[in-house]
């Protein structure tokens, strides 16, 4: 009987067999890089007697500090109490070379209405000054410059593009209706942007963090609104009848990929953001919602109860061709790694198991379960930098924000917000 | 809709940019209240519409005596014969009224996703319209739209209750 099963299995081809099997394995691009020292020196008042200059250099330093650590790129170098941190003469910068390869010096000034803030990266090998950049602004942007700066410092050190700047938009019921929010990516500086008092939902951020879609009932109808955050205006987008969902734009950002019904079956549609006309992109798939484009525009991945449960498909959008990836008995939510390898969404094995984040690969033969025994763990959407993943999990009670490493390890509450938190997407 | 409809909303028009609202670290200690301060404006443009379905918004669709809700099984949109038998006892007394727009609202049970649900609702209460002209309801006054698991009627995670929560709801408004 076994050798019949075993062979039955063989037949079904390899990616139903390994799909079955749990196959777990390590997540590329999680391999940390080998941190470098990197000296943090204190940040200065620009006026050395200033009470209000040292309480604003402290701020951004605890800002900054906060962000090259959660960066885990380098090992912070400090010591407080040593003369070298009042200047950048060459004995001081002598003693940092002792303890690192470069160095974060900066000077802050308080004038009430508007600060000013310097900041400089020196490289210890040479002396010479790797990055000087100045930022002025109005109380309210402290933690964006601070947030700006240290992806400065990542991008002149390691090359890479830091997330200290990026957001999250996420829907929140705490004033008695799910409105949109946005938050730091570190849970700082919350920002209602709806005033719906209906449902508001699913928002989607555009590649140029200037807008962000979302659904609202707020008319009768489940529509798309835009959120066009520079000029603080709100808009219908799409008021098709029926369902009216985004689900991401297309790299070129030319079109948004939704699900709508239209009277009909819910499904897939490709629309142009400038003429707003449609393409249905499925025949025959049965209920079809949750559509994301791949990073390269060429695949758009979808969920489809035609096989009779809600699965991750992939669609390529030259050839037309479809391939289902997961035989689970509900998935929903799929989100394209940047790196493009991955598919992370949410899911459960069996109908009464609560649901939890999974990562499958391009072919579905390699799935690997994030999150456990924690309650329900739904809408998971990656970090620009593909290292962490934000979702949302009842594994306190309340449905809060979580962010988690790419690999499931180090889940923690993203903040403490009133209510119950919903639909996270991460910003560029 | 030939004609483009426009609804303004009158709303106070607070021209705010993205980093423009009180900087509220919300770090500190306990769930803290979220009332901020960004408005909006919103310009409602209806689109020209080519759906095979029309658009009834507005209004309140309120429940009606003998009108009854029916229930469908775990993840599917397939109504049993239990739901048709309700259908035609629903559409006997929906038929003769003229006077009626009629809402057929799909939801779901709490287990599911958000977003899925949204479609697996839409899709519920698509086959109940589907059903109901079929029986000779005017199309034309009968609309659908999802709330997913947005309005749940009960939370208890037990089979009674995702029943109770997996339903299309018939609600009628006077025209």
């Amino acid at each position: 009987m076994k050798n019949i099963i075993t062979l039955s299995l063989l037949l079904l081809g390899t990616g139903t067999l390994r799909a079955e099997t749990e196959v777990y394995i390590g997540v590329e691009g999680q391999k940390e890089v080998a941190k470098t020292a990197l000296a943090l020196a204190s940040f200065l008042p620009a006026r050395p007697d200033s009470p209000e200059d040292l309480e604003l250099a402290e701020t951004f330093r605890d800002i900054v500090r906060s962000d090259l650590m959660y960066c885990r790129y380098f090992e912070l170098k400090e010591d407080p109490l040593n003369p070298a941190n009042l200047s950048s003469s060459p004995e001081a910068l002598a003693f940092w070379k002792t303890l690192a390869g470069s160095l974060i010096t900066a000077k802050a000034s308080d004038l009430g209405k508007v600060w000013t803030f310097s900041g400089r990266i020196y490289d210890l090998e040479t002396g010479h000054v790797l990055l000087d950049k100045y930022y002025q602004g109005e109380p309210r942007a402290i933690r964006r410059a601070a947030h700006l700066f240290a992806d400065d410092i990542v991008l002149r050190l390691t090359g890479r593009r830091g997330i200290a700047h990026s957001k999250i938009a996420f829907s929140n019921n705490s004033t008695g209706s799910k409105e949109i929010y946005a938050i730091d990516y570190d849970g700082g500086n919350l920002i209602q942007l709806t005033h719906d008092k209906s449902i508001a939902l699913l928002p989607r951020w555009s590649q140029d963090a200037s807008r962000v879609y979302y659904t609202t009932y707020r008319y009768g109808n489940p529509d798309m609104f835009e959120i066009d955050l520079k000029a603080g205006k709100i808009r219908p987008f799409t008021t098709f009848q029926g369902l009216n969902i985004p689900g991401g734009l297309s790299p070129d950002a030319m079109t948004m990929v939704m699900t709508l019904s239209r009277g009909d079956d819910p499904n897939i549609y490709a629309l142009n953001m400038v003429t707003k006309s449609l393409k249905k992109l499925l025949t025959n798939f049965a209920v079809s919602s949750s559509p994301t484009y791949s990073p390269d525009g060429r695949q758009i991945a979808f969920i489809s109860n035609r096989s009779g449960n809600p699965q991750v498909h992939v669609l390529d959008t030259n050839s037309g061709k479809i391939r289902r990836l997961t035989r689970l008995n509900w998935c929903d939510s799929p989100s394209w790694s940047p790196s493009g390898e991955w598919i992370v969404f949410s899911g459960r094995e069996t109908a009464k198991e609560k649901l939890n984040i999974f990562l499958t690969d391009l072919t579905g033969g390699q799935v690997r379960r994030l999150t456990y025994k924690a309650g329900n763990n739904e809408d998971p959407s990656w970090s620009p930098d593909g290292r962490f993943i934000s979702f949302t999990s009842t594994r306190r009670g309340r449905r809060e924000l979580f962010i988690m490493d790419s690999d499931g390890s180090a889940p923690h509450p993203l903040t403490e917000l009133a209510g119950n938190s919903y639909t996270p997407n991460w910003g560029p | 809709m030939k004609n483009r409809l426009l609804i303004l909303a009158a709303l106070p028009l607070l021209t705010l940019g993205f980093a423009s609202c009180g900087n509220k670290n919300v770090k500190k200690g306990g769930a803290t209240d979220m009332i901020t301060d960004t408005a909006t404006s919103p310009t409602l443009e209806m689109q020209e519409s080519t759906d095979t379905e029309a658009g009834l918004r507005g209004g309140e669709f309120v429940s009606q005596e003998n009108i009854v809700t029916i229930n469908f099984d775990y993840d599917t949109s397939v109504l049993s014969d239990a739901a048709r038998q309700a259908l035609q006892n629903n559409a006997a007394i929906l038929k003769p009224h003229k006077d009626w727009v009629i809402m057929v609202e799909g939801h779901c049970d709490q287990r599911g996703t958000i977003e899925y649900n949204l479609a697996l609702g839409q899709k519920r209460a698509k086959e109940a319209r589907d059903y109901y002209i079929r029986l000779g309801v005017n199309k034309n006054s009968l609309g659908t739209i999802s709330y997913g698991k947005e309005k749940t009627l009960c939370e208890e995670e037990t089979d009674a209750c995702w029943r109770t929560n997996r339903r299309a709801e018939t609600k009628v408004k006077v025209k």
